[in-house]
């Protein structure tokens, strides 16, 4: 039976003398030539520069690097677009009766103007109103009338003169379900800023909405209701999900109310 | 084996390199510096290093593999894998120690892949239950040739322990690794080692002491 030797440090000489004394058995001279000879092969290799060892981890790091600062972007651009339309007013949906899917007022949709030219079509010949009449504030449903020329002050393009528009409007009232279509669902406030660049008409309904909700408002202080109310109209053609300031909302109720 | 006074560091050579004293103007580099410069693409620093430990790591193998073509199949494998490996080379621990333990895991492989091989746990060391060299028959036929010596004997009996204390006393008597070292190598706690070389010793001491 084996025991377990006495000793903390297990050293015998005997075992470890007797083994020292075997023959020194070694490989063979083949076997160190192929081992040596695989170990030439590896120093034949070219030796990778620094920059080739790195190359792998630092286009992982660039990689990530870009797709972190996309994303931000993206991010950002969302939230912009997002913010966009409801810069002119947070509370929205105090003064609607009608119940409304969306907190942003959306203009009702008068007859659909031609594409890119609603002030044309909206602003054309009608009946000469002077400035101090009664707002003649026209029916939802009927195209609204351009005040005349000589009693507004606002310098008018003459490209707002179109005497086209006419035989678009529709005398029928429309429907609530079309006052609050939105005719620009889904387009960014940048793409409309733009289009409201684009298009001709007044120097501030070519500007940004901000700046013709602004003049809108002006044109109201100044007594030109139904300049106002034709300036109005062709914004919330526009810019049908826009929300309108309070002032505007309550003026937009009144009209709605007397065209009903 | 033992350290002279002098520099003596852990990341000293053995058995092949000299040990000397700082500042001799001939000091022979030791094993971790060759290593590192056949990593930074110094060849002959490699045929250094194989020079001095292709021996002792030959008869590791050799004395727990039941044939010769399988010791020096291992033995290959070895020197491949470290060569494979060089370019990650970092003297965490002495060139000796890392050299057996992949000579080690090599081992293990080998065993795991034959029919009927019993890993043993640790509190099994003093069994008579392992993967025993001798129990192999196709070395029976060539043991009965060899003369009756003393270190046929101690062969013979090597063969007979058990798989894990074998190769403990061949990492002492081959490799000259330390005890914590073994421990390392082996993958076990320095007590484990210890009572696994224990019981080796005192194996063979006792198949020695047959002959008398």
């Amino acid at each position: 039976m084996t025991k377990p030797h006495d000793n903390n440090q297990p050293e015998s000489a005997d075992p470890s003398r007797a083994y020292r004394a075997l023959p020194n058995e070694e490989p063979g001279p083949a076997l160190d030539a192929a081992i040596l000879a695989a170990a030439r092969r590896e120093t034949a290799r070219p030796a990778r520069p620094w920059f080739q060892r790195w190359q792998v981890p630092l286009s992982v790091a660039a990689l990530v690097m870009v797709s972190a600062t996309l994303t931000l972007m993206v991010s950002r651009e969302e939230r912009r677009h997002e913010a966009g339309p409801l810069s002119s007013s947070p509370d929205t949906v105090t003064d609607r009766a009608s119940p409304e899917p969306v907190a942003k007022p959306t203009a009702p949709a008068p007859a659909p103007p031609a594409e890119g030219e609603p002030a044309k079509i909206l602003k054309k010949d009608r009946p000469p109103e002077s400035a101090s009449s009664p707002p003649a504030v026209p029916a939802p449903g009927e195209v609204p009338q351009a005040e005349s020329r000589a009693a507004s002050p606002t310098p008018a393009p003459p490209q707002e003169e179109d005497p086209a528009p006419r035989a678009l409007s529709k005398p029928e009232p429309v429907a609530p379900e079309m006052l609050r279509a939105p005719a620009a669902a889904g387009r960014s406030s940048q793409e409309l800023q733009m289009e409201a660049a684009a298009s001709p008409g007044d120097s501030a309904e070519t500007a940004s909405p901000d700046m013709w909700i602004q003049r809108i408002l002006q044109l109201q202080r100044e007594g030109k209701i139904t300049e106002a109310m034709a300036s109005l109209e062709r914004f919330k053609a526009r810019f049908p999900q826009y929300s309108l300031p309070p002032e505007l909302q309550r003026t937009e109720e009144a009209l709605r109310q007397r065209g009903n | 084996m033992d350290a002279e006074v002098g520099a003596w560091t852990p990341a000293s050579s053995h058995g092949g390199g000299s040990v000397t004293l700082a500042g001799t103007m001939d000091r022979e580099p030791g094993d971790e510096e060759l290593m590192a410069r056949y990593r930074d693409g110094d060849g002959a620093a490699f045929e250094t290093l194989y020079a001095r430990h292709r021996g002792a790591l030959f008869r590791f193998v050799l004395r727990q593999c039941p044939s010769r073509p399988v010791a020096e199949e291992l033995f290959q494998e070895t020197w491949l894998a470290l060569i494979a490996a060089h370019g990650r080379y970092q003297p965490s621990a002495r060139f000796r120690t890392y050299l057996f333990h992949i000579a080690h895991n090599k081992l293990v492989d080998h065993f795991r892949r034959q029919p009927g091989f019993k890993l043993i746990s640790s509190d099994q060391d003093d069994c008579g239950e392992a993967a025993s060299v001798a129990a192999d028959p196709r070395l029976e036929p060539q043991r009965q040739t060899e003369s009756r010596q003393q270190g046929v004997r101690l062969l013979d009996a090597l063969a007979r322990l058990p798989q894990a204390q074998r190769e403990v006393f061949l990492l002492r008597e081959e490799g000259g690794l330390a005890l914590e070292e073994i421990a390392q190598v082996t993958g076990v706690n320095l007590d484990t080692a210890k009572s696994r070389l224990r019981y080796a010793m005192a194996k063979l001491r006792d198949a020695l002491q047959d002959l008398k």
